[in-house]
């Protein structure tokens, strides 16, 4: 009954801890633009997120040791990094842009603006991130990230035109007044919120954290296959409720507010403040997670003490850099850059840095010296193989993009 | 190598930053001035439409329109810097120039609307003028 109930909380907080600042923006502007024209973006990224955090969790589980350790050691001290500058930069510039998010998310809740609640929100985190045990922190915002299904429910009552969003899923492209580049620049910044490097090292890192072995796969697997995909769900949720109300005004979404205006609309007051609830949860835990794996790749690369399962004393230079990580990413935000630019631009580098992340894992997930018998199978290096392809297309293709299409803008 | 690529780069986007606008360019500014400024009026609409309803709270509410005028505040600044190349251009801009002027007073009017008639009133407005905003960007495709 007690392993039951582990699990259970398991996928309930891989569904909530799924959707982050970048899946909420990329989610909501993707819809309002291109109706569900991104639909398969979704399904394409759930599938290689579910692909490769299964083999960090077996790695971790088989090996009890996180996968960026695995990487260094197999690897060697120069790929590692390269793998961890790119890791890092992304991971700190989102730390920021879930900083800014959780400040939007209170300004929704109280009209004072997100700048004033950025250092606020940052001494929280650093204190939760200090004081707070890992599996309350993983489990409370996990588990009130999951007020997001409000967005499930509202789509049901905006009563949509199922066949008209059935067209935009089913014939992707550019609907009038859009251009094939805009659409290609949100595939590849929808590829990337699907696929943040930081998930897969805090997942990793997570299991050690837990104290995963052999017997804990199958909790893991489970996790992975059933939490994402619903996670996946509450993103394809924001897509379509965006979808229902902006995209047929022909109206652009470019803030918060706007996000959470279907929710309003679908639900009332109670949706809205449950949809705030949702943002506020997805970035507060997803910063805790950023923040988490900025330290957890630093002190893995360097061999320190690290990890929330010691006292705060005995892996002082961990705590060293989540508390810097911090302090880089509300430093980012006190610059006065919108954070929604900031998330758009931090999934696009993210989508540069991807194959640092994901051709390294592949690597350790196929070495029998750390997975014995449990290395990849035919299938999870074809999924693997087939992914690293289009990690390395969207990553080639993203600054051009970028540059092209002036961030979206068209 | 990678010197020489760089220096390119930078003396490319340098030349693209520095040359003079052509109509084309100016045209392309005017509808993403167009398209912000539509954005910002129609979720100002859809805002003050909700409120009428009783469907969203105050803070929200507050935020919402902030929203929509720190959009149409950028749209604005971007209008004000972009020089019309030609006469063409500069017909443009005067058919755009009191839309944008007529967004900033709609949604100053519906965000500081102390009854729901004045807010009616205003969100009315703003509906009438995302129409127009639209009818523009389409004149402009």
């Amino acid at each position: 009954m007690k392993r039951l109930f582990a699990v259970a909380l398991g996928i309930l907080t891989a569904i909530g801890g799924f959707v982050d600042i970048g899946d909420i923006v990329a989610n909501g502007e993707a819809g309002a633009r291109f109706g569900l024209g991104h639909a398969w973006v979704l399904v394409v990224g759930v599938v290689g997120i579910c692909g490769y955090a299964e083999m960090c969790g077996r790695v971790t589980a088989v090996s009890r040791r996180p996968v960026f350790d695995l990487i260094r050691e197999r690897l060697g001290p120069r790929v590692a990094l390269a793998n961890l500058a790119g890791s890092v930069l992304v991971t700190v510039l989102t730390l920021g842009a879930e900083l800014g998010g959780v400040g939007l998310a209170l300004q929704l809740a109280t009209s004072v603006n997100y700048l004033l609640w950025v250092p606020v929100v940052a001494f929280v985190l650093w204190v939760a991130l200090w004081r707070v045990k890992f599996n309350t922190l993983e489990n409370m915002f996990g588990l009130a990230g999951l007020a997001l299904v409000v967005f499930v429910v509202a789509f049901f009552r905006l009563h949509a035109d199922t066949g008209d969003l059935w067209h935009q899923a089913s014939h992707p492209g550019p609907p009038h007044g859009e251009d094939w580049g805009t659409y290609w620049f949100f595939a590849v910044a929808l590829f990337a919120s699907a696929l943040t490097p930081y998930e897969v090292f805090f997942f990793s890192s997570g299991g050690v954290e837990e104290r995963w072995t052999s017997k804990d796969l199958l909790t893991s697997r489970i996790n992975v296959f059933i939490g994402f995909p619903l996670g996946g769900l509450l993103a394809f949720a924001l897509m379509a409720t965006s979808a229902t109300v902006f995209h047929p005004l022909s109206t652009s979404v470019d803030s918060l507010s706007q996000v959470a205006m279907p929710a309003a609309i679908g639900l009332g007051k109670l949706g809205l403040a449950a949809a705030i609830l949702g943002f506020f949860a997805a970035t507060f835990g997803a910063a805790m997670e950023t923040g988490l794996s900025a330290g957890y790749t630093v002190a893995q690369y360097f061999g320190w003490a690290w990890g929330k399962f010691r006292r705060p004393i005995e892996a002082a230079r961990f705590h060293t850099v989540v508390l810097v990580s911090i302090l880089v990413g509300a430093a980012v935000l006190m610059t006065t850059i919108d954070p929604i630019q900031l998330t758009e631009y931090t999934l696009i580098f993210s989508a540069v840095a991807l194959p640092l992340t994901y051709l390294p894992i592949l690597v350790v997930a196929n070495d029998r010296g750390y997975l014995g018998d449990r290395v990849n199978g035919r299938l999870a290096n074809a999924v693997g193989m087939v992914y690293l392809v289009i990690v390395f297309v969207a990553a080639i293709v993203a600054i051009p993009l970028m540059i092209v299409t002036r961030n979206g803008a068209g | 190598m990678a010197l020489a690529a760089v220096v390119l780069l930078l003396g490319g986007f340098a030349y693209t930053q520095s040359r003079p606008p052509t109509p084309s360019d100016y045209h392309r500014t005017l509808v993403q001035v167009a398209e912000s400024a539509h954005d910002a009026v129609r979720t100002g609409w859809l805002t003050g439409r909700e409120q009428l309803s009783g469907r969203v709270f105050g803070t929200f509410v507050m935020a919402a329109f902030d929203d929509a005028g720190t959009a149409i505040a950028g749209a604005g600044k971007k209008f004000a810097a972009a020089v019309p190349p030609d006469g063409r251009s500069a017909r443009l801009r005067d058919r755009l120039n009191p839309l944008l002027q007529e967004a900033v007073r709609d949604l100053g009017d519906a965000a500081r609307a102390d009854n729901d008639d004045v807010l009616r009133a205003a969100v009315d407005a703003l509906g009438r003028l995302a129409d127009r905003l639209d009818t523009f960007i389409e004149d402009l495709r």
